[in-house]
């Protein structure tokens, strides 16, 4: 599977409800140890939502802050969830399933900036 | 113990990549994730994992899709018959993913430089003076 075949698809949970488009794949850094890349990179987890155009243009990361009124009205929207990859179920053409409401997603916390970022 | 974090659309797609003598190497124009075995029925919940950056034309085609993405790889297998231009760089050759991603190989070993090489042999060395153009 590719990146690609998952950006930009809308998340659909078991009601048939819109959780909004995948706008970035969160990975983390803790997988097996690898011979020369520390640890493997695992899939967590799915940037989801209308405003997660902010998350994807950096602002969802600590170390953005401004120009502030960007920020502000890129993050007037919605908030962008995160999918944890375990309630992911069947990846279509042009829809994503998963499994439980949508309303029970947790908001996708801004990473701090780069390396040591604290695992969510 | 704190763990990286990155966002792969965000921190990968379209960065470019530097080989190990320090060389332009390309740009990630997809990222190659394995999921585990049985998913979604994978009981011992194991999660996917990246295992290769994807680089070249035929990578960026099927990314872009449509004519536009029909219609540059076919440029590409009319100038490099029998290949589609994708370029696998397993993360074991990555050393560092920063602002630039940093490779341990040479840009040679990547097959996703051809068409770079091709316009370099066939259109920019035509030009007047391309012999002093600085790699």
């Amino acid at each position: 599977m590719r990146l690609s075949e998952l950006l930009n698809k809308e998340v659909i949970d078991a009601n048939g409800q819109s959780a909004g488009h995948v706008h970035d794949v969160r990975v983390i850094q803790d997988g097996p140890i690898t011979s020369s890349f520390d640890a493997a990179l695992r899939v967590h987890g799915l940037i989801v939502g209308r405003g997660a155009l902010a998350n994807r243009l950096g602002y969802g990361r600590s170390a953005v802050r401004g120009p502030w009124v960007i920020r502000a009205v890129l993050e007037a929207g919605d908030k962008p969830t995160v999918v944890p990859w375990h309630r992911v179920r069947v990846i279509e053409a042009t829809r994503i399933l998963i499994t439980g409401s949508c309303d029970d997603l947790e908001r996708a916390r801004p990473v701090s900036d780069g390396r040591g970022a604290a695992r969510e | 113990m704190n763990a990286r974090v990155i966002d792969a659309a965000l921190e990968l797609l379209d960065r470019q990549l530097i080989d190990r003598d320090g060389k332009l190497a390309g740009n990630v124009d997809d990222v190659e994730i394995a999921l585990p075995e049985n998913w979604p029925d994978n009981e011992r919940g194991e999660l996917p994992v990246v295992t290769a950056l994807l680089s070249g034309p035929g990578v960026l085609a099927e990314r872009f899709g449509g004519r536009l993405g029909r219609g540059w790889a076919a440029f590409y297998r009319r100038i490099h018959p029998g290949t589609d231009g994708s370029g696998s760089i397993p993360l074991a050759q990555v050393r560092d993913i920063g602002s630039a991603i940093r490779l341990a190989i040479s840009r040679d070993e990547l097959s996703s430089t051809r068409m770079e090489e091709w316009f370099r042999r066939h259109l920019i060395s035509k030009i007047p003076g391309a012999g002093h153009a600085p790699e």
